[in-house]
């Protein structure tokens, strides 16, 4: 046992020292990702409360739960994005614009950068998933093409490559999550790539100026007719749920809207009740949930003292 | 490439400035004093000379503040320098970003100062700023607990509540004080906010008080501030006093002195005692003050404004600076026609403003030399032949009609009414009537209640019928009567709806029966709690309570589902076990309120009214673009019915709902506070008024707008001696301000001047003579001599060709263009007339998750900085 060489012992307690090295590393590393972890919870607390103050209302427990889940998902998967971001909320501004009736006005957008030594990345965050982004391709390659457009041409800055990263859990993801299978969980989460590089292409600038324009004059115009009915019947690109139940149910203002009750009138799930149609108010988790919340706020005790 | 100019960017913008605007434009080093009349060009001048500032002299935007007079200004200044930087940007790549940049009102700003960690380092250890709007101080005096306190400092406390009301107002109005609550509060208010606005210390000046009344006040105001301080929880703070907050913070650290190297001021005839200190305070380093304004505008005596902080400037920044500023006057009229310019500056100079004993000295900077661009002869100055007013209306009302039907104009709303006072004035019902009869409409956010108009009218009649109507106290006060007045009114405009819309009817007997349902449930289950012998406030015990809740005599179907659910049962048994975070386990009150509370909130019930006929044309109206009017109404309605459950609770509970609390809440506090404090119409900050009517407006309320034609039909305003408020704000606060004996026909003089001066290519103006009306003796010889409607002929009707080029309007492509995308008229209802959704989770949502990373990537940034730096 003595018989180990003094070579031997070196190039163990070297070997020793190196892993302890590692660990420590990793250790680290380790401390400074929960530190960062602990950040996020903390500003995501914050922003929770300012939100809440701002516009008087709270979400309910499930959906805050998701929009936490999200953010550091985020962190998790794409590390290397985070920590190398060097620009963040880039205002992007294409001023001169000009409609048809001589309304002068400027187009804007807000993405991260990102600037390595010989490469830059412009990366826009969208709380979509990935899926979505995939069926809709066009139109966050529009959307890529005006910003790029932005930085190079204007700003004449580099540009190698546009991506988009899409925070919200795919559908492999979630269906994995109803298993309740922690194997199949982490194998969808491993192949789950949040980042979607978008190939930029100036041909269809031009032609998505001109249809944001067509846009501002619409608007300028007062043009604000819904889709027609046979818009909300159709499936949105990406998902199996109708126009009408994606976009329209989470509409207030779908009561008063000719399209939407056409779309219901056809639709025979409401008619055995003559108040079907107002009466829905989601689904009976949704409405739990949402009672969860909002019943923590006690109305006031004293009315006479408010009198 | 060649170095960027400004004049390059000129170019690129269409932008000529003339020799005084240049120099305004390129001054940079010690204080300024710019003097801009009507139509000067004052905003692009501050627009480029902040962009001057910050692309040719360095200096970043944070370190630049720049105050205007309403969110709405601050709004478009903000979008313009985005707009002029990102031209910037694009020739030099350098980016600019405005996000920590100091520009809003003077209110806003301070709050913000309050709050940078930069000036103030200590803001962390102390309790959250909360800052109370108008309505929201109104509430928290109004509260009987804290009313009474006041009461008690002004020794009160002896006499019937009425007669202390009484007591209280005659201070106020001593020829017919009443004896309502909510008129001593108003008046009470008032006169906090000018002791906070002119930085009284109320021990300080207590042996100063000219009378016991004054006393008795000033007892109040200090119990008001001690009640302010008390609140637990937060820092409240009113709009008034958060600007002596600010001072405080700005005289404690002696960096924040130092930190802005600009200070820039607009409307600066309109601010008050503590915004001048503040200023002065905020500029003590630099000393990069410019001031911008025009004293012949000051509007805002009643809010505490002093015109010669503007006036006498110079001897100001002598005192506090120790130097004199530099004197630009903005004299050039690009807005209006040659005869308009002459005619307003004719009018201002009829009047004196000599310094008694003190010859060559002025209440006013009388060395303007106003000068109109346009030089044409033409008349833009027309009256109507002298005569009583019901003749008067009719005249007008033809020649607008006219106008309008000869395309004169795009828009009715291109025509604008302008009145010394819409409330109450048989004048502006006289001209309402003469534009209805030749088929025009008005909209008049000021004319009346907002309450008043048809939509508050049916949406709350709707919820009358629905939560059920108060009942009538025997109280006699006209606000009272007329408040129920307006509920039976509200009430009645919906039913008499139901003959042609008998489903609404159904709809709302439905509402009504489940509030009904809901309480008896309520009922019930307390009841069986009762015979049990349980207490509401203990934890819930499924085992031993469930089945006996269930088993409830009468229970609805409604209520047994919601005990049973699964979901319930799920969440009572995680919070047992303490497997949801960090909640407590339910107590049996929380499983009766959540079986007895409605499923809906009162925006739900206001957004579901828009599914029937007569509420469904509202939005209709403003889809097809026929009149925004009520669409607009509406927008404001969803922000009040917000504001209550912001204020008060989102859920409507049984508990809440019983004996009547809810009820008695919502019209007997809430909205009949909005009711008596006069609320007015929404006003869109964006497109100011609905197309398709015409606008009344206030004098005050047309303040730096322009039209291109006006009308003002009244040219009577009578000067009133000053008030009891201003005669012991004097009292306690001397001052060589203006004399207290002149200073209303100064103030009648400056609203007339600010009147005349809206108009671009056209003024018609009012002659009345008849008994008991007549005009303001300095326009009697103008008018004399001016060309009357009679012989007008809209075709010699010519638009002014200058048009003062607007900073353009940024569109965002997500924000705008992909929501309009999505549906166009969902842009509508929450974008463009800002309804207030319901249940807006999808927005909320992604805000939170933005802002989170955003937060996230700025940590990483900034520690990747440090790390740099530190190699």
């Amino acid at each position: 046992m003595i018989k180990r060489t003094a070579a031997q012992i070196k190039a163990d307690l070297l070997k020793r020292d190196q892993e302890i090295r590692e660990q420590m590393r990793l250790l680290a590393l380790e401390q400074e990702a929960s530190e960062l972890e602990l950040l996020i919870l903390e500003r995501f607390e914050r922003n929770y409360e300012t939100l809440a103050l701002e516009s008087g209302r709270r979400i309910s427990p499930d959906v805050k739960e998701a929009a936490l889940k999200q953010v550091l998902m985020y962190w998790r998967k794409l590390p290397e994005v985070a920590t190398t971001v060097t620009q963040t909320e880039v205002r992007l501004s294409l001023p001169n614009q000009r409609t048809s009736t001589g309304t002068v006005f400027t187009i804007e957008g807000v993405v991260d950068i990102i600037r390595d030594n010989d490469r830059t990345v412009m990366y826009d965050i969208k709380t979509h998933d990935i899926d979505s982004v995939v069926s809709n391709i066009e139109l966050y390659q529009q959307q890529l093409n005006v910003y790029a457009h932005i930085w190079q041409t204007l700003r004449q800055q580099e540009l190698h490559e546009t991506c988009i990263i899409a925070t919200a859990f795919p559908k492999a993801v979630r269906d994995a999550v109803t298993t309740g299978d922690d194997a199949k969980i982490d194998a969808a989460l491993a192949s789950w790539n949040p980042a979607l590089t978008i190939p930029f292409d100036q041909q269809t600038l031009e032609q998505t100026i001109i249809q944001f324009t067509q846009t501002v004059e619409a608007i300028e115009g007062g043009q604000f007719a819904p889709p027609p009915v046979s818009r909300l019947q159709e499936r949105v690109p990406g998902s199996r749920t109708l126009y009408a139940t994606r976009i329209c149910i989470n509409c207030d203002s779908r009561f008063s809207c000719n399209a939407y009750r056409a779309y219901a009138e056809g639709d025979q799930t409401t008619a055995a009740d003559e108040f079907g149609f107002y009466n829905d108010y989601g689904t009976a988790i949704d409405q739990s949930e949402w009672l969860s919340t909002n019943l923590s706020i006690a109305p006031p005790a004293d009315i006479d003292d408010l009198i | 490439m060649p170095e960027l100019t400004l004049e390059d960017l000129w170019a690129e913008s269409g932008f000529t400035p003339n020799p005084e605007q240049e120099q305004a434009i390129r001054h940079i080093d010690g204080p300024l004093y710019l003097t801009a009349g009507p139509g000067s060009g004052k905003t692009r001048v501050l627009l480029w000379r902040t962009l001057n500032l910050i692309v040719f002299h360095g200096v970043k935007p944070e370190h630049i503040f720049l105050s205007t007079f309403t969110e709405k200004a601050a709004h478009q200044l903000r979008e313009g320098l985005k707009n002029y930087l990102g031209q910037v940007t694009n020739h030099t790549g350098q980016p600019y970003d405005l996000a920590n940049m100091y520009v809003g009102t003077l209110h806003s700003l301070s709050q913000k100062i309050i709050q940078d960690r930069n000036l103030n380092p200590n803001f962390r250890n102390g309790r959250p700023l909360r800052v109370m709007d108008e309505l929201e101080t109104y509430f928290f005096v109004s509260r009987r607990r804290n009313w009474q306190q006041l009461i008690e400092a002004a020794e009160l406390t002896d006499l019937e509540p009425e007669v202390q009301n009484h007591t209280i107002n005659t201070f106020f109005d001593a020829n017919r004080p009443s004896r309502s609550r909510h008129n001593a509060v108003q008046n009470v208010l008032g006169f906090f906010g000018r002791l906070s606005e002119e930085m009284i210390d109320p021990q300080v000046v207590m042996d100063q008080a000219p009378s016991a009344e004054v006393q008795m006040l000033l007892r109040m105001y200090a119990r008001y501030r001690g009640l302010l301080a008390e609140q637990a929880g937060f820092d409240y703070t009113d709009f008034s006093l958060l600007q002596q907050k600010a001072y405080d913070v700005v005289v404690s650290n002696a960096a924040s002195q130092q930190y802005f190297r600009h200070i820039i001021i607009d409307e600066y005839q309109d601010t008050n005692l503590i915004q001048e200190r503040l200023v002065f305070k905020l500029a003590a380093g630099s000393q990069n003050l410019c001031v911008v304004g025009d004293d012949d505008q000051a509007l805002y005596r009643f809010r505490g404004a002093t015109v010669e902080n503007f006036v006498e400037f110079p001897a100001r920044c002598q005192h506090y600076l120790q130097r004199q500023p530099v004197k630009i006057p903005l004299s050039t009229n690009y807005r209006s026609r040659n005869r308009v310019v002459q005619f307003y500056t004719d009018y201002i100079t009829r009047h004196s403003w000599q310094k008694e004993g003190r010859p060559g000295e002025f209440y006013r900077v009388h060395d303007k030399n106003i000068q109109p661009y346009s030089q044409d002869t033409e008349p833009s100055v027309i009256t109507t032949p002298a005569g009583h007013p019901d003749d008067v209306s009719a005249q007008i009302a033809a020649l607008v009609r006219e106008l309008l039907d000869a395309g004169k104009v795009d828009d009715p709303n291109q025509i604008a009414f302008l009145f010394p006072a819409l409330r109450n004035s048989p004048q502006v019902n006289r001209m309402r009537n003469a534009l209805e009869a030749v088929g025009l409409q008005v909209y008049a956010p000021r004319a009346g209640r907002f309450l008043d108009t048809d939509e508050p009218t049916l949406i709350f009649g709707a919820f009358l019928h629905v939560f059920g109507k108060p009942q009538q106290g025997p109280f006699t006060s006209q606000d009272y009567t007329e408040y129920f007045a307006w509920l039976d009114r509200s009430a009645a405009s919906v039913t008499a709806l139901f003959r042609q819309e008998p489903q609404l009817k159904r709809y709302l007997d439905a509402k009504r029966q489940e509030v009904a349902q809901v309480v008896a449930d309520y009922r019930a289950l307390l009841a069986t709690c009762e015979a049990n012998g349980w207490d509401v406030t203990a934890e819930y015990a499924p085992d031993q309570m469930k089945e006996a809740l269930y088993r409830t005599r009468g229970l609805s179907l409604k209520a047994q589902k919601a005990i049973n659910s699964v979901a319930l049962t799920n969440q009572v048994r995680r919070r047992l076990q303490r497997n949801d975070g960090d909640k407590e386990p339910f107590k049996l009150g929380d499983i009766i309120n959540r079986s007895t509370a409605l499923d809906w909130t009162i925006l739900d019930l206001f957004y579901r009214l828009g599914g029937f006929p007569t509420y469904k044309r509202m939005y209709d109206l403003a889809e097809s673009g026929q009149d925004e009017g009520p669409i607009c109404n509406l927008g404001l309605i969803s922000q009040y019915l917000s504001r209550f459950m912001e204020m008060y609770a989102i859920v409507i509970s049984a508990s809440f709902l019983n004996d009547d609390r809810f009820q008695r809440l919502l019209f007997m506090s809430f909205l009949y506070s909005i009711y008596r404090r006069s609320e007015s119409e929404f006003e869109n900050a964006e497109d100011p008024f609905p197309k398709g009517r015409i606008p009344f407006l206030t004098i005050h309320q047309a303040k730096g707008l322009e039209f291109p034609v006006v009308v003002v039909p009244n040219l009577r305003k009578d000067a009133r001696p000053a008030g009891p408020v201003e005669e012991t704000i004097r009292a306690l606060v001397p001052s060589d301000g203006e004399p207290l004996d002149r200073m209303a026909r100064f103030d009648v003089a400056r609203m007339f001047y600010v009147a005349l001066s809206r108009a671009k290519s056209l003024m018609i103006l009012g002659r009345y003579q008849a008994t008991g009306n007549y005009i303001n003796a300095e326009f009697r010889p103008m008018l004399a001599q001016l060309p009357t409607t009679a012989t007008y002929d809209v075709n010699a009707f010519q638009p002014n060709p200058h048009r003062e080029e607007k900073p353009p309007k940024a569109y965002s492509y997500t924000a705008d263009y992909l929501l309009y995308e999505r549906c166009p008229r969902q842009y509508m209802v929450f974008r463009r007339y800002g309804l207030v959704p319901s249940r807006s989770q999808t927005q909320f949502f992604g805000s939170l998750v933005h802002y989170t990373i955003e937060d996230l990537h700025h940590h990483l940034i900034q520690k990747r900085a440090q790390a740099t730096l530190a190699v």
